[in-house]
C-alpha cells in the first residue's frame, strides 16, 4: 500500500527553474488554504496586482479540485508554483487510479480556461504508474498594461 | 455610489429629508409611491416609461435602504458598502413586489432589504480569529485598494498600497493575507456545509459526471441558480473577461465584495452542478 501512494509524479525528476516552489502534500481539500496562502505569498511578493492575485488563488483552487477529483486516498498531490511579475504557471500532477479517464470538470474547466492562456492536462505513464498532469500558465504583461 | 448623496426626489412629492428613525411608524410617507406601483406594473406602458417609474421608486425609498444599513453600522463592515448592500436589496423589492397581493411595499421590502444585508454580513464576517490590529490594517488597506483603483482605473499592486498609506509593504501583505484568510473560499465553503456528512468523494462524481460536457454551455444553463446579480458578476468575470475591479466599478461594491460574492458563487455553482442529474440517471 505504501508503496502505492507514494509514488507521485513526474515534477519528481523535473529540475527546478529559477522562483519555482513546489509543495508536496497528502491530496486532501483541508491543504488547499495552504497551497492557496502560498501562492496569495508569493504573488504579493512579486508587487502583482490584486485582481491578478485574486485570479492566482482562484486558479490555485481549481487546479486544486481537478486534482483532488482524481485522487485515491492517500494519493501525494505535487504542486508547482512558478509566479513572477512577467509569467504565472502552476503545475499539478497526482497518482490516477488505475482505471479510466481523468475525469475534468467542466466548472473547473471553464473558470480555469477563462484565466489561463494556455491549459494544458495529459495523463503519462501505465498500470499503476499512472499519472494525471496539468499545467496552467498565464502570462501577467496583460495585466500590467490593462 | 456616494454615500453621502441625498436621494433626489425626481416627483412632484417630497422626499422625507431625514431617515425614518424607527420602525414602522410613518408609513404614509410612502403612501404616495402606492399608485406607481401599479402603473410599474402596467404592461400597457412602454420599457421606458416602466424603467423610469422603477427609478423613481428605487430614488424615493432610498432613505429605508439607508436606514436599514446604518443599523448594522459599527459592525467592522464599510458603512458605505452596507449602504450598496441595502440598495440592492431595495432594487430587488422594487422588481419583485406585487402591488396586485394588496400588501404593502414596506411590509415587503424591509424583510428583503434586511435580509441581504444579514446576508452580506454572513458572507463577509471573519470566520477565524483576528487580531484587532490586522482587522483594522485590513480595513485601511480596503479603503485605499477602492480608492487607487478607481484612480489607477485597474487594481493597485501592493507596492503602491504601501506608499499611499505610508506603511511598510511587509504590513500590506499581512494585512491582505488576513483579509484573504477570512473570507470563505470556494473549496472552503463547501467544505463546511458539507463536512458533516460523507460527502468528500462529491468532487469526483460531479466531476466524472460532467467529463466531456461543453463546459461553457453547461456554466450558462447553471448560472440560473444564482441570484441575478450573482449571475451577471459571473458573467462578467468569466465569459466577459472583466476584472472584479472592473466588475465592482460596473455594479457599485467594492472590490473585496464582488470577489467574495464570485467565492460564493463558484461555490453554489460546484454544489448545482453536482447535484444535476444527468440524461442517464
Amino acid at each position: 500500500m505504501n508503496e502505492q501512494w507514494q509514488r507521485d509524479s513526474v515534477t519528481e525528476s523535473a529540475p527546478f527553474r529559477r522562483h519555482e516552489v513546489e509543495l508536496r502534500t497528502l491530496a486532501a481539500r483541508e491543504q488547499v488554504p495552504g497551497v492557496r496562502a502560498l501562492a496569495t505569498e508569493l504573488a504579493m511578493r512579486e508587487d502583482i496586482d490584486l485582481d491578478s492575485v485574486e485570479d492566482i488563488r482562484l486558479a490555485v483552487d481549481e487546479v486544486c479540485a481537478i486534482m483532488l477529483a482524481n485522487s485515491m486516498t492517500d494519493t501525494v498531490l505535487a504542486i508547482r508554483l512558478l509566479i513572477t511579475g512577467e509569467h504565472v504557471e502552476i503545475s499539478a500532477s497526482i497518482a490516477l487510479r488505475d482505471d479510466g479517464e481523468p475525469a475534468v470538470g467542466s466548472l473547473s474547466l471553464s473558470i480555469l480556461r477563462s484565466l489561463a492562456d494556455t491549459l494544458d492536462y495529459w495523463t503519462s505513464g501505465d498500470g499503476d504508474k499512472r499519472s494525471f498532469q496539468l499545467t496552467f500558465a498565464r502570462s501577467m504583461r496583460r495585466a500590467a498594461s490593462s | 455610489m456616494g454615500s453621502t448623496q441625498e436621494p433626489r426626489a425626481d416627483s412632484a412629492e417630497q422626499t422625507p429629508p431625514s431617515i425614518p428613525t424607527s420602525r414602522q411608524e410613518n408609513p404614509n410617507e410612502y403612501q404616495e409611491f402606492v399608485p406607481l406601483f401599479r402603473r410599474l406594473a402596467d404592461a400597457s406602458r412602454t420599457a421606458e416609461e416602466r424603467a423610469s417609474i422603477r427609478e423613481r421608486l428605487i430614488t424615493g425609498h432610498l432613505p429605508i435602504a439607508r436606514h436599514i444599513a446604518r443599523r448594522f453600522r459599527n459592525r467592522g463592515q464599510r458603512e458605505e458598502d452596507l449602504i450598496q448592500v441595502a440598495t440592492v436589496g431595495l432594487i430587488n423589492a422594487v422588481d419583485r413586489f406585487d402591488a396586485e397581493r394588496g400588501s404593502d411595499f414596506l411590509s415587503f421590502a424591509v424583510p428583503t432589504i434586511t435580509g441581504e444585508v444579514r446576508r452580506y454580513f454572513r458572507d463577509a464576517t471573519w470566520s477565524v480569529h483576528v487580531p484587532r490590529r490586522l482587522k483594522e490594517l485590513h480595513s485601511k488597506i480596503s479603503t485605499t485598494v477602492t480608492a487607487l483603483s478607481q484612480d489607477l482605473g485597474r487594481s493597485p499592486r501592493p507596492k503602491e498600497i504601501a506608499t499611499e498609506l505610508g506603511i511598510s509593504v511587509e504590513e500590506v501583505y499581512e494585512g491582505l493575507q488576513a483579509g484573504y484568510a477570512y473570507r470563505s473560499d470556494s473549496l472552503d465553503g463547501a467544505d463546511d456545509d458539507e463536512s458533516s456528512g460523507a460527502s468528500s468523494s462529491r468532487y469526483g462524481e460531479l466531476d466524472e459526471r460532467l467529463t466531456m460536457v461543453e463546459d461553457r454551455e453547461t456554466l450558462a444553463s447553471v448560472l440560473t441558480v444564482l441570484p441575478e446579480r450573482e449571475a451577471a458578476i459571473v458573467a462578467m468575470r468569466f465569459f466577459e473577461n472583466l476584472t472584479q475591479t472592473q466588475i465592482a466599478q460596473r455594479v457599485g461594491l467594492s472590490q473585496m465584495h464582488v470577489s467574495r460574492l464570485l467565492s460564493a458563487s463558484v461555490a453554489t455553482l460546484r454544489k448545482t452542478m453536482s447535484n444535476t442529474p444527468t440524461a442517464e440517471r
